[in-house]
């Protein structure tokens, strides 16, 4: 197969983007790039016993490109939000103020001396139960 | 075999990691010139244009790393 040459505007497409778009074809096509005044050269030719249209080869190219390119938009634009998650993670596994307080009076929250962990209904049958027996005697 | 590859796209820490790992293959040398890193080799004339695809490729995998 020949190789097919193209171009992409330096001003529309991002190197990152170009660079993720030939690993996903690194498999069955040899890459060579480069770039003159306003665009990147991409050439490609297709790897021994693979198989591929040469018209569409430029065509998938080109839309594997968007695709990158429109991730790239959208993890810029969640930065924020994505440090933010990673932030409140972090913190969350930070040892918090209680923890420490307990740490220093020696009470441990796991024992539960007051019974607060006991659930509601546990508690109220245990009452109507010592209550029904007394009624009984 | 001799290979231009544009300083702008192909970054030199990621082309001298590649050479390292061809060093088996064959005896690299890097030049740099203005807006190029020069790549050339001994290799014959058989499996030299393999070998400088497979190369271009794998600089290109490095760079993705």
């Amino acid at each position: 197969m020949k190789k097919i040459t193209f171009l992409l505007n330096s001003k529309i497409t991002s190197l990152e983007a170009i660079y993720s778009t030939c690993y996903s074809f690194i498999d069955k096509f040899y890459i060579y790039l480069d770039k003159n005044k306003d665009n990147f050269v991409v050439a490609l030719q297709l790897k021994e016993g693979e198989k591929a249209s040469q018209t569409a080869v430029e065509g998938e190219f080109r839309n594997e490109l968007l695709n990158n390119l429109l991730r790239e938009k959208i993890a810029k634009n969640n930065a924020k939000l994505r440090e933010y998650i990673l932030g409140q993670a972090l913190y969350s596994s930070t040892p918090s103020e209680i923890e420490e307080f307990l740490s220093k009076t020696g009470e441990n929250y796991v024992e539960d001396p007051l019974g607060i962990a006991i659930p509601w209904e546990e508690k109220t049958k245990s009452k109507s139960k010592t209550k029904k027996k007394a009624k009984s005697k | 075999m001799t290979l231009k590859l544009n300083k702008e796209i192909y970054p030199v820490k990621a082309v001298q990691k590649a050479v390292s790992f061809y060093k088996q293959v064959a005896n690299f040398k890097l030049k740099n010139s203005q807006n190029y890193i020069l790549v050339s080799a001994a290799i014959d004339k058989n499996n030299e244009e393999l070998v400088k695809n497979e190369f271009l490729n794998f600089v290109l995998g490095v760079i993705r790393q």
